[in-house]
């Protein structure tokens, strides 16, 4: 398979607070590069764009359960400006379903491993992102990105994902910036 | 109120009989036949007949040309203007020919906006409201002159009707506006159709107490409801209508077929009801699209024949 | 301020596709208020149409650039070099700031990113309603602040019409009916008398029936 899916989860902290304390079992290679947020009222419409400007195929915005947000409304907003992103990304001809909106209980890592996983599924039926360079590895989040990035490469972090190396023998994926 | 000659409405209403003025839907088209079959139902049995303008923003033949169909089968027309359609110019020309053609019964209204009819995409006018028509079209009788102040060789001097909705809201205002209708020159009024006795009684005797009843002369309307679904259909998607929910319970109480002579009885019932309220100097019947029971409604209220 | 929201996607990418260098060019004033054409605005907009040409294999480079306001010259003149570099520009300001940049930059095709609607307030959060139409005779003293002109589907002078019901306007039920609260106003303020008095018509030259109007301040210009 020449196609790695590469997602992009935009998290609050609160939600989770480090995509390294995750342990992904995967059948098959994918990219996961994580944007942290102190709130998920920090999600705008323009980052999420640009997340697949950089070439994601699917784009995570994880935050906490309604009613639980930590700044009371940021949830709620970040709702909205995600699926106004979603309106506009199948106006662009970039299906909306690429991007989801996913509220999970805090602290239920096995949860959200399930869920990315899902997610990547889904992204596979999907197809790449037809707005992203064809077989190419992931590049930076454009310049003008002024949130942390954290980027893992599943394939390659054999320390964490025995089953990861015996599937995915090739050296096509690499550990992106 | 007065005019050169009067009217025969006018006659009626100024020698305190009760009048009997009915309503004749024009056609959607130039359909000559179509009108000339609604007016020859209604032949003899109103005083006088209104041809509608536009009615509900739907396209129709003009009022104008309906009043014309009527006076060439020998019945007296009242012309209808909405302000929806035409500015001050076009209005005040139809009423100098529509006064040159020998119609002389004039009703003033707002007009019903245009999002209800066939042309929601059209402009609207409303250039001057139905307040400042009246008060024009009493300026040309009175004064003999027009809106720009100009005399008028032959001043048109129409008896001028204008419409009131004792329904609708704010109801503490509506008897204010009929104030200020009378005031602006309207010398009868035809109301919205009355299936709501009650809150008719109610602003009857609020226009007593403001002695509006001795200035102007109220002919209440009625309509004959056709069915069940005609009736909810008043009642939910016409604006301004009060259809009261025991009345649409009435005419489904009774089998299918019995329903549009209930209708007909209740629409009876409501003019006997009506001719007994002080103030009440006539009704309006506007049978919309059953031209055809007018006769019917009229013999049956023991209103006919109308006189000379 | 003039209220106007962005058009649909389809239709700016349609206006924008001949061309390889584009400039966005952003109102910081009223557009922005309105969530139509501010840098945000501008930036988002930026990156759906990379992504809509990418998507296509078409070479697209897009400037963003916001000023203060479109409807001046001396902050249009500001744009000059972004202007300069770029094929067109899409500019996100309501019509009068479109029809300036244009007269400024004749010699490239300045496109419009917004559909302009009306001069209005934030009423509340996310609601923008209308609530003047330029007549240029203001009368609110009178009706109380509550403009008849533009608040009435009918523009009616003397009182609500017979469509009026349960405060709302016969054409559309979420709109309150101007004259309910024409008359609750007057009632709180004990002005109801003022709406006794005959209005007459309206002398419309003052309004935009006279084709385009032009304000001139003499006192001004040296």
């Amino acid at each position: 398979m020449d196609w790695i899916p590469r997602v992009t989860i935009f998290h609050c902290i609160n939600s989770l607070e480090d995509i390294e304390s995750l342990n992904i079992n995967i059948d098959y290679p994918f990219e996961i590069r994580s944007v942290k947020m102190p709130c998920s009222g920090m999600t705008k419409e323009v980052y999420l764009l640009k997340a697949f400007e950089a070439g994601a195929d699917a784009v995570i915005v994880l935050m906490c359960p309604e009613g639980e947000c930590r700044f009371v409304e940021g949830n709620i907003r970040a709702r909205k400006r995600i699926e106004r992103a979603r309106r506009l990304l199948d106006e662009i001809g970039i299906q909306g379903d690429r991007l989801s909106a996913v509220s999970l209980e805090p602290g239920n890592e096995a949860e959200i491993v399930q869920m990315i996983l899902r997610t990547v599924a889904a992204v596979r039926e999907l197809g790449p992102n037809p707005a992203a360079d064809p077989a190419s590895a992931a590049g930076p989040i454009t310049e003008n990105s002024d949130q942390d990035q954290h980027s893992l490469t599943f394939a390659e972090k054999t320390d964490d994902c025995r089953r990861a190396k015996t599937v995915c023998g090739n050296q096509k994926t690499r550990m992106a910036v | 109120m007065s005019a050169e000659t009067p009217t025969r409405l006018q006659r009626i209403l100024n020698s305190g009989g009760f009048a009997v003025t009915a309503e004749c839907g024009p056609p959607r088209g130039a359909d000559v036949e179509a009108i000339q079959r609604k007016i020859a139902v209604l032949n003899g049995y109103a005083d006088a007949v209104n041809v509608p303008d536009n009615q509900t923003a739907v396209v129709r033949m003009s009022s104008m040309a309906g009043c014309m169909h009527l006076l060439n089968a020998g019945i007296e027309p009242v012309m209808q203007m909405v302000c929806r359609d035409r500015n001050r110019i076009a209005l005040q020309s139809d009423v100098f020919g529509a006064y040159s053609l020998g119609i002389k019964n004039l009703l003033c209204l707002s007009g019903d906006h245009q999002s209800f009819g066939s042309q929601p995409d059209a402009m609207n006018v409303f250039d001057i409201d139905s307040m400042q028509l009246i008060r024009t079209v009493r300026e040309m009788r009175e004064n003999g002159h027009d809106m720009s102040g100009t005399r008028l060789k032959t001043a048109p001097k129409m008896f001028i009707g204008a419409a009131a909705n004792p329904f609708a809201d704010p109801f503490e205002f509506r008897v204010l506006r009929l104030a200020k209708k009378i005031e602006a020159g309207a010398d009868f009024i035809q109301t919205q159709c009355v299936f709501n006795l009650e809150r008719f009684r109610e602003w009857m005797q609020r226009s007593r107490d403001e002695g509006l009843t001795e200035k102007v002369h109220i002919l209440a309307g009625v309509t004959p409801l056709k069915s069940v679904s005609a009736a909810k259909y008043m009642a939910g998607k016409v604006p301004g209508m009060d259809v009261p929910e025991n009345v649409i319970q009435r005419l489904a109480g009774v089998p299918a077929k019995d329903v549009p002579r209930e209708g007909i009885r209740m629409c009876v019932e409501t003019i006997a009801e009506l001719r007994e309220i002080e103030g009440v100097h006539g009704i309006h019947i506007m049978a919309i699209e059953w031209e055809e029971k007018v006769g019917e409604i009229v013999e049956a209220a023991n209103l006919y024949p109308r006189p000379a | 301020m003039i209220v106007g929201e962005q058009k649909p996607f389809a239709e700016i990418k349609k206006l924008v596709w001949p061309y390889e260098r584009l400039l966005i060019l952003g109102c910081g004033t009223c557009v922005k208020t309105c969530f139509a054409g501010g840098e945000d605005e501008v930036a988002v907009l930026a990156s759906a149409i990379r992504l809509a040409f990418k998507k296509e294999r078409k070479p697209i480079s897009v400037e963003e650039l916001t000023i203060e306001r479109q409807c001046e010259n001396g902050f249009i003149g500001a744009s000059a070099p972004s202007v300069a570099r770029n094929q067109a520009v899409l500019s996100l300001a309501c019509g009068a700031g479109v029809q300036a940049v244009a007269r400024r930059f004749a010699n490239i095709p300045v496109l419009p990113g917004v559909n302009t609607g009306f001069i209005g307030v934030l009423e509340k959060q996310g609601l923008f309603t209308e609530e003047c139409s330029g007549c240029g005779n203001c009368r609110l003293a009178v009706f109380g602040g509550v403009c008849p002109i533009t608040r009435c589907a009918k523009k009616l002078l003397n009182g609500p019409c017979g469509g009026s019901r349960s405060g709302k306007c016969e054409v559309n039920p979420e709109t309150d009916c101007a004259w309910q609260l024409i008359i609750d106003r007057l009632t709180a303020l004990g002005q109801l008398d003022n709406l006794k008095a005959y209005f007459p018509p309206t002398d419309w030259r003052s309004g935009s029936a006279r084709g385009p109007r032009k304000l001139f301040r003499e006192d001004h210009v040296i």
